[in-house]
């Protein structure tokens, strides 16, 4: 005979089962004794949260304490105080609650009991007015003095998978109150039948107040019970906010799609309601988020960026960790928003992927002036290799080839070769190959040629390297090739401002993330100057975010507050964002600050926390600031013009806000209108192009420099 | 009847023997109202109990009132009673509940909704008067123009 031996562990299911322990407490002697006074300090609720600490919510442990309170009315106060004194009267002089005489008193129903056993006599004669002790004794707590009474039912539950831990529990809890007995005490009640038992939960659940006795209290007595735990309580298991914050604006907007309305997150206005708090658009002019890195300030930034988008507004967001256009792509995946949508994905880099291109150096816009460009390259390549003040030689390398090549480029588009323009990578061919920039300087005004012939050969050749060195990061990656390789730009940011485009850059993924967003954001800030060409009632508001103001400041130490103070006169709103404001140069702080409209701040460090809490004329502590809870912000705005104090805001998440608008269907029709909407063209197109692009440059400009003469193939000049 | 009377209090005097048929005759009348009564106040106070509003209060970390103002605190909480729209005392307790959320304790105030503004009004600076979920008015939003998918 064989037996088979089960050999795998069964694992036992967990318990579902809930062990319940269950108390009242009510006053152990006549309600008239009061309860230990236990004051404020310590806090009573430190043994309590003590308690609590070790509850395992999670593992369905619970345990509560309710105190329900009903005032005692004035007349039923007096009643009682009367019969007190009555009992008090008959019961006659006693000390430490035993009566000193042995004799009866003489009023009441005893006393008519003692006149008529006497045959109808009372001895009047030997009536004393009672003591001032013992009528204090007899009314105790409740004095005239003895402010609020209230009539006070206290239940105690404490629940756990195993009934030990219950019992346990509750036996913590008991202790708790254990501390108040004084003259009198407080006496667990524990119903035991199924009808005390279902009475008790009834009144749990549903706050019925049918305490077992009456038992009045005074505040003295409740008074460490009354209140959320003080600062005197020390136990590291409290909930709190950390500081006390300003209530929100009672006329601030409250946002349900409005286009003239920027949506700032969930806010409680005056009647304890939740609502979508918002700026008006008239007032939110530059805003400055700060706060630590995962806290809620993109996904603040995605929520403004998407009602805008949905309000017909032209929006560019710079994504550089790239979720945020993932996040978004489905809420803007609708008709009337498509044909404005732009996608910079950089991290796109297989041959066969669509990309767009831009190209910074292109003059193909009429207005464009060669100067504008030429700063606009030079300070996002300086700020990105944070060169700040220490390379002066490389710094204006740069910027001599850039306004070099931006003339060249000038002379293409005039010359109806637009094709022919240089890009970025054409700064490292100026620079390191000679012949090929000898062959074009012919072409550049004497001024201009002047400086490579001249002053250019006598520049240590250490220079150099400095500034095709950023060039070299760019050629690293194929995305970054595609995407500033192209002679050609198709993203405009201008046009984006003057025709309310979306525009979503995502620079992530790339060898250059930093260098691309600030290239990017100081072509914004160029095509927000060149604006003045427009007169200001047709500049059509145009809303940018950006993120890590740091990096852009860490060389041209003038540009964001350049930002700040110059974006907003051209309809440019930028809102930007940083986890340090501390690390900003103090001229960018002081322009930032001098001019936001909107800041705000989640979670930070104590230092950063001081600094904006400084902001807000102590309106706000450092401690506050420090402890917000994760996509909680503490924000000031401008409203009708002035700005308001500072006040709470829960960020909302874009799932939660934009319900109605989640159409992950559309997200491939929304593809092919982006590649209509940025001409976009395979990776693979551009790098080809790309390679032959110095001959084709070269073969342009050569066909038109006076005596050339001919008209061959271009190549032939690069041989 | 009036040998019952007096087989049972003995000799009441004309007044009382006057008007005892009176009360006997109309104490069904006020057991019927008593019974009324206390019907009334029993639903009042049901109705009040299934609803009432939660709200939590939560303290700043320099959260350290006198005693004086916790006596302030319990007079504003005694008017949750009485704004309570005349609810018998059953109903209308406002209730202080400590409980444990993941090791935290949290401190709620409950009460009837008729005494909502009382129950969500501040009664210490530095103690915020949050709205549970319910208390939200957030609902997703909706563009005016043009529509979103259906």
């Amino acid at each position: 005979m064989t037996l088979t031996v089960p050999l795998d562990k069964q694992t036992p299911a967990p318990s579902r089962a809930r062990y319940v322990e269950r108390a009242e407490l009510t006053l152990g002697l006549p309600d008239r004794k009061p309860l230990a006074a236990l004051g404020l300090a310590p806090d009573p609720l430190q043994q309590l949260a003590a308690a609590f600490a070790t509850v395992r919510t999670e593992s369905g442990e619970r345990a509560d304490v309710v105190l329900d309170l009903v005032p005692v009315r004035e007349r039923h106060l007096a009643r009682r105080r009367r019969r007190l004194l009555a009992r008090s009267r008959r019961r006659g002089p006693s000390a430490y609650g035993e009566r000193l005489t042995g004799g009866l008193g003489t009023g009441g129903v005893w006393g008519t009991v003692a006149a008529a056993w006497n045959g109808g006599t009372s001895h009047r004669g030997g009536e004393r007015l009672p003591r001032m002790t013992d009528l204090r004794d007899g009314l105790g707590k409740l004095a005239p003095a003895a402010g609020a009474v209230f009539a006070v039912q206290i239940l105690l539950r404490a629940e756990a998978a195993h009934p030990q831990a219950a019992l346990a529990r509750m036996h913590q809890l008991l202790a708790v109150f254990a501390t108040t007995s004084g003259e009198n005490y407080l006496k667990p009640r524990r119903p035991r039948t199924t009808w005390s038992i279902a009475r008790f939960d009834r009144r749990f659940e549903s706050g019925e107040f049918a305490p077992r006795r009456r038992q009045w209290l005074t505040v003295p007595e409740l008074a460490g019970f009354l209140k959320p735990p003080t600062a005197k309580c020390h136990a590291s298991g409290v909930v709190r906010s950390g500081g006390l914050v300003p209530p929100a604006p009672a006329d601030l907007p409250i946002y349900t799609g409005q286009p003239d309305l920027v949506p700032l997150g969930a806010v409680t206005y005056a009647d304890g309601r939740e609502r979508i708090g918002a700026a008006r658009v008239q007032d939110l002019l530059f805003g400055l988020q700060l706060g630590k890195s995962g806290h809620g300030k993109t996904e603040a930034a995605l929520v403004q960026c998407i009602a805008m988008a949905h309000s017909g507004a032209g929006t560019w967001f710079l994504d550089p960790h790239g979720e945020a256009w993932a996040r978004a792509k489905p809420y803007l995946a609708h008709p009337h928003i498509a044909p404005r949508l732009w996608e910079i994905d950089l991290g796109k880099s297989a041959p066969d992927q669509f990309v767009a291109s831009w190209n910074p150096l292109s003059m193909e816009r009429p207005t464009s002036a060669v100067k504008d460009i030429v700063r606009s390259v030079t300070e996002g390549i300086a700020a990105a290799q944070d060169w700040g003040d220490h390379a002066p030689r490389a710094r204006t390398i740069l910027a001599r080839t850039t306004q070099a090549l931006a003339l060249l480029n000038q002379q293409a588009v005039q010359g109806g070769a637009p094709d022919a323009q240089a890009t970025l990578f054409q700064i490292r061919s100026w620079l390191t190959d000679e012949n090929w920039r000898e062959q074009l300087l012919p072409r550049l005004p004497g001024r201009v040629r002047a400086y490579w012939t001249n002053t250019f050969p006598r520049l240590a050749s250490d220079a150099v390297p400095t500034v095709t060195y950023a060039i070299d990061r760019l050629d690293t990656s194929p995305a970054l090739q595609a995407f500033f390789g192209s002679p050609r730009s198709a993203y405009d940011v201008r046009t984006a401002m003057d025709s309310g485009h979306v525009v979503f850059v995502c620079p992530s993924g790339s060898e250059a993330d930093a260098l691309v967003s600030c290239l990017l954001i100081h072509d914004l800030h160029r095509a927000g100057l060149s604006r003045q060409d427009t007169p200001r009632p047709g500049r059509r508001t145009f809303w940018a975010w950006g993120d890590e103001l740091t990096a852009l400041d860490s060389s041209s130490k003038g540009f964001l507050a350049a930002i700040a103070e110059q974006l907003r006169k051209y309809e440019v709103r930028f809102i930007g964002m940083t986890q340090m404001a501390l690390r900003l140069s103090a001229i960018t702080r002081q322009a930032l600050l001098q001019n936001q409209s909107l800041l705000s701040t989640c979670a930070a460090d104590y230092d950063e926390a001081a600094f904006v809490a400084r902001r807000w004329n102590g309106h706000v502590t450092p401690e506050t600031v420090t402890e917000l809870p994760k996509y909680h912000y503490v924000m000031s705005i401008n409203l009708n013009g002035r700005p308001t104090k500072p006040f709470r805001v829960r960020g909302l998440p874009v799932e939660d806000l934009f319900a109605h608008y989640d159409n992950p269907d559309g997200i491939a029709d929304l593809d092919r209108a982006i590649d209509t909407n940025l001409l976009r063209r395979p990776v693979a197109d551009i790098l080809t192009s790309l390679e032959d692009l110095d001959a084709t440059l070269l073969a342009h400009h050569a066909q038109r420099t006076p005596g050339s003469g001919t008209d061959g193939d271009p190549t032939t000049f690069v041989d | 009847m009036f040998d019952v009377i007096h087989l049972l209090l003995g000799d009441p005097g004309p007044e009382l023997v006057t008007v005892i048929p009176y009360a006997a005759g109309a104490s069904p009348v006020v057991l019927a109202g008593w019974v009324g009564w206390t019907v009334h106040c029993a639903r009042r106070a049901r109705a009040a109990l299934a609803d009432r509003v939660t709200v939590e209060l939560v303290p700043t970390s320099t959260f350290d009132p006198s005693e004086a103002e916790v006596a302030r605190w319990a007079r504003q909480l005694g008017r949750v009673h009485h704004a309570a729209g005349g609810v018998p005392a059953r109903g209308s307790a406002v209730r202080l509940r400590y409980t444990a959320e993941t090791g935290k304790m949290r401190c709620y105030l409950e009460g009837p909704r008729t005494a909502q503004a009382v129950l969500t009004m501040p009664g210490f600076a530095e103690v915020e008067v949050r709205a549970q979920e319910d208390r939200t008015s957030i609902r997703p939003v909706r563009f005016p123009a043009p529509e979103g998918p259906a």
